[in-house]
């Protein structure tokens, strides 16, 4: 399947693929590789700044590919400084934004300190946090961000996913030389 | 229909609408009372393109008879005509124009005058600066037994102003504006001015000089007047000058008051809610406390230091308090959690320090705070929360194994600026315990955007706040729905309509969280949170005014319309409650006896066209014998039958009206409880809308056809009334399935259905009913208003277009 209409339409293509992937683990009984398909590669992450109240995020959820630290800062509005440890790998960055909330009690969070890598698209695991369905919360609104530092590797795209496996952005990377990243569709909580 | 009450200004921007100028005492149009209008008023210039942009419409004049009751409300109500704008608002007697009863001067979001005398009136609508499509309403406010008590503006020294320069090294622009002004001036505190104008001829020089035009030479005023007007007019083009920080007239007996913490300038939230003339009368007493049951607060906050008294942290799971223990004697705000510091920022709009020359200014002036924590980075629990509420109470002793502990002064007034979805009973005992014990417990209404209750803020006994934005309309967060009390501000962050540089959200104290340190600073939030402590910081000034003052108390003033500016629809409805808060009148009404009323929700009921039957609610509150021992209505139409009351008459009566033989309009009956112990009986207000009202009149209309599958516009016409029905007809169109929506243009922008201009749709405007018509298909009705709830207007707003008129 041409990952062109993957992006164009991802959400109803996203579970046939997760279904194909699975299938073909099963068939192959060989792991998660079809025949003739490069083994995952296994990148790592950082989370670099989380805030449940980033203003200049906008009113819908979103995710933005950032190329370099001073783009992440323009982006947040905070004086980012970059882990000692990514310098050298000169990462990108994903700028996750949850729109804005009701409540507090909203959060974004890694759920790895890894991503994989595979056929060129990266698949980035977040856990997107609600409040409890019978807590109380405060009432001033929120406005939940997380900015990731990612290392670079042979990705073109990035899919961004929750704990339920829901792809909640599809990012690309500046370096693909395709247009601009795009923002996600929300799905509901 | 044009909606019951509702009436346009004879000469807005439109030049499609029918042309009356209103623009002097001699050609005041004619209101009826209660009336809702919609107006438009323009400097030269300013505003879209139409009829007045080149030439100005400054002045909209009325006259209408008034029974001394009323409440006279101007909003705002916003969009891009609103920003820039001030409108003056007068109240004049019609025997004597020489100088205003009343006024309310360069109006930005809402503004409220009461009527204190039966009689007839002018009322002028003058633009200040820039175009505004504003609303106009008469109508009465909550009822008690013994009425309501008039405030009048007091009266101030022609051709004294007082000034303050805005703050910096030398402020050499503003005293060199001073010095060519041609007044004696006394600079009485540093940066602080008495101006004195020998004469209108002085005055004359200073209005010149600050390049305002002088309409007083367009009014006949006596030599007195001449110099009243003229200093109000000096007070307002100096207001608009960028030295000065505030000009006033030099009030007789107004104690001059204005705090020195330097973020008071950012503060329009307190400028909103009048906080400065309520300080006039009262600072707060440090021996009210308000419980912050909340997330805990930043104790070493410079601006919060000082007004700590001894909390507690019941957050009982050691993994959400994020501190490393469970319950104990430390509410330490640790910033766990979400948005970080909230109770530090709920604290500080209660009672941050007042006038100590940092931060902000705390509502409530002098009052303590308690810190109660409940909140960790998960939230709290039920049990956590009922437990503070109890402790804050001083009901519940704890128990943490070196003795028992209550807090050394139980709290007066309790602040829960969060909320959940659920009820529970626990939480409304514990509620119920708190209040018995006298204290009154405020709540945020919640920020879905939605009616769904939001706990504790729905519980019985809770006063539910909503949130206002800085132009004082309901923030498009804000709950709303049966269970809200009032509004207050709330703030908005993506604004900046006053044009400060800064988020139109609230300021207050908050703290900022390194690894190895908080930072004390201050920041914006916004959400009902916020709006709630400015109403806990009132009602300590209350407090502090009348140390005795119970829950119930707080109520029937509320019920009253004593603590609040209406908005909205006249009286009591489910946006703002009983209106935006009013600190001044509150602390003004809390310094007379409160009355043994009994109060009626809904205080004033309101029966729209289609509906004929409605429920009361009656109880009593106070010391007094409030049995209810007579239920009359003098309107053979109306009827209130006891529906399930108790042995002092108290309870639910069902009210039922008979429309047959009903003229169009809005007609009114009186629903008369009489007590033994109240001098005067309970009076609700009935309105009751029979339509067509000949009467009304929301102007020259645009009605759309659209398709219901794509919202495109199909056909439109243009439509005048005639005896209140605008009467319409499409002959061509094709079958399908269609959405009808109509609107006024007051501003000639393009667009209808915007914020401020009448609309209405068949079904409603939030949920338009497709028809499909046919040949047959006629005796399609709806009304359009200006009193229309202001939801879903971006999605059903529309542009005029000339499609073919069928």
């Amino acid at each position: 399947m041409p990952y062109m209409s993957f992006i164009s339409q991802p959400f109803q293509r996203t579970a046939l693929l997760a279904t194909a992937i699975a299938a073909i683990c099963l068939a192959t009984a060989s792991g998660c590789r079809a025949p003739g398909r490069k083994p995952a590669e296994i990148l790592s992450l950082q989370m670099v700044y989380r805030s449940s109240c980033c203003r200049l995020c906008p009113e819908k959820p979103s995710a933005v590919w950032l190329s370099t630290i001073q783009q992440a800062r323009s982006a947040t509005g905070r004086p980012i400084s970059l882990p000692a440890s990514k310098t050298a790998g000169n990462p990108g960055f994903v700028l996750i934004c949850m729109g804005r909330q009701p409540t507090g009690g909203y959060s974004i969070l890694p759920a790895t300190s890894t991503f994989y890598v595979q056929d060129g698209v990266a698949m980035l695991d977040l856990i997107w946090q609600k409040p409890g369905p019978n807590t109380y919360v405060t009432l001033a609104l929120t406005c939940p961000c997380l900015l990731l530092a990612l290392e670079k590797g042979s990705y073109n795209t990035i899919r961004v996913r929750d704990q339920n496996g829901m792809t909640r952005f599809v990012i690309r990377p500046a370096w693909s030389g395709r247009t601009p990243p795009v923002s996600g569709k929300e799905k509901p909580f | 229909m044009a909606a019951a009450g509702n009436a346009t200004d004879g000469d807005i921007n439109d030049p499609e609408a029918d042309y009356l100028p209103n623009d002097g005492f001699q050609q005041a149009q004619p209101l009826s009372n209660p009336v809702y209008l919609g107006g438009y008023v323009n400097v030269a210039g300013s505003g879209p393109d139409g009829r007045s942009k080149n030439s100005g419409d400054l002045d909209d004049f009325f006259v209408a008879d008034l029974e001394g009751a009323e409440t006279i409300r101007l909003a705002l109500p916003g969009g891009s005509s609103a920003n820039g704008a001030m409108i003056d608002l007068k109240l004049f007697a019609f025997d004597d124009t020489s100088a205003p009863v009343d006024s309310a001067l360069n109006i930005t979001t809402t503004a409220c005058l009461k009527v204190g005398r039966a009689g007839r009136y002018y009322l002028q609508v003058h633009a200040a600066a820039g175009a505004a499509i504003y609303h106009l309403i008469i109508g009465k406010s909550g009822l008690t037994a013994t009425g309501n008590r008039h405030s009048e503006k007091p009266d101030f020294v022609p051709g004294q102003v007082l000034v303050r320069l805005k703050s910096s090294p030398a402020m050499a622009k503003g005293r060199s504006l001073l010095g060519t002004l041609a007044a004696k001036t006394t600079e009485y505190s540093p940066g602080r001015f008495l101006l004195q104008f020998e004469g209108a001829r002085q005055m004359d020089t200073a209005l010149r000089s600050l390049a305002a035009e002088n309409r007083l030479r367009i009014m006949d005023f006596s030599r007195q007047a001449v110099s009243k007007a003229a200093t109000m007019e000096l007070v307002r083009r100096l207001r608009l000058n960028p030295e000065i920080a505030w000009a006033e007239p030099n009030y007789i007996r107004r104690a001059l008051l204005e705090p020195n913490d330097p973020y008071f300038a950012l503060q329009w939230n307190l400028d909103l809610i009048n906080l400065d003339r309520a300080w006039d009368q009262s600072t707060g007493n440090p021996d009210v406390v308000v419980a912050v049951i909340d997330s805990g607060i930043v104790s070493s906050h410079p601006d919060l230091a000082d007004k700590i008294v001894a909390g507690y942290d019941f957050i009982s799971s050691v993994a959400n308090a994020g501190d490393g223990d469970g319950p104990d004697d430390d509410p330490e705000d640790t910033g766990q959690a979400s948005p970080p510091f909230h109770g530090t920022h709920v604290a500080g709009i209660i009672g941050a320090s007042f006038d100590n020359g940092i931060g902000i200014s705390g509502a409530g002036g002098d009052t303590k705070i308690m810190p109660v924590r409940v909140l960790g980075k998960n939230g709290a629990t039920d049990a956590d929360l009922v437990r503070a509420i109890l402790f804050a109470a001083g009901l519940n002793p704890i128990s943490d194994g070196s003795g028992s502990t209550l807090p050394a002064r139980p709290a007066d007034i309790i602040n829960l600026s969060l909320g959940g979805p659920s009820a529970s009973r626990a939480l409304q005992d514990a509620l119920d315990q708190a209040r018995a014990a006298g204290v009154i417990i405020i709540s945020a209404s919640g920020n879905d955007g939605s009616d769904a209750p939001s706990f504790p803020a729905a519980a019985n006994g809770v006063v539910s706040v909503a949130g206002v934005d800085v132009m004082g309309r309901q923030g498009r967060y804000s709950n709303f729905g049966p269970s809200i009390d009032l509004a207050a501000p709330g703030g908005d962050l993506t604004t900046d309509l006053n044009r400060d540089g800064y988020a139109d959200a609230i300021p207050s104290t908050l703290a900022v969280k390194t690894s190895n340190a908080i930072t004390a600073t201050y920041g914006f939030y916004e959400g009902t949170s916020m709006a709630a402590a400015h109403v806990s910081g009132v009602a300590a000034l209350m407090k502090a005014v009348r140390p005795s003052l119970t829950p119930d108390q707080f109520d029937a003033y509320l019920a009253g319309g004593t603590l609040t500016c209406d908005a909205g629809s006249p009286g009591r409805d489910d946006i703002y409650g009983y209106g935006i808060l009013d600190a001044a009148r509150a602390v003004e009404a809390a310094g007379s006896d409160p009355p043994t009323v009994l109060l009626a929700s809904p205080p004033v009921l309101i029966m729209e066209a289609g509906q004929s039957l409605a429920t009361l609610f009656v109880r009593s509150i106070g010391s007094g014998d409030a049995a209810v021992d007579n239920v009359l209505s003098d309107k053979s139409w109306l009827e209130v039958i006891p529906d399930n009351i108790d042995a002092d008459g108290c309870g639910s009566y069902l009210v039922s009206v008979d429309r047959s033989g009903l003229s169009g309009g809005i007609h009114t009956a009186t629903i008369g409880f009489r007590t033994a112990a109240a001098n005067d009986p309970l009076t609700i207000q009935a309105a009751v809308d029979v339509l067509p009202d000949p009467a009304a009149n929301t102007g020259h209309l645009y009605l759309l056809v659209r398709n219901s599958s794509d919202t495109e516009t199909v056909a439109e016409a243009e439509l005048d009334p005639e005896n209140g029905v605008y009467n319409f007809n499409f002959s061509s169109l094709a079958a399908g399935s269609y959405i009808l929506m109509a609107g006024t243009d007051l501003d000639n922008d393009g667009t209808i259905n915007e914020m401020g201009e009448a609309v209405g749709g068949y079904g409603s405007i939030f949920s338009p009913e497709p028809i499909e018509p046919d040949a047959t298909t006629s005796n399609i009705n709806f009304s359009v208003g200006f009193n229309r709830r202001p939801f879903n207007r971006l999605a059903f707003s529309a542009t005029k277009e000339r499609h073919p008129r069928r």
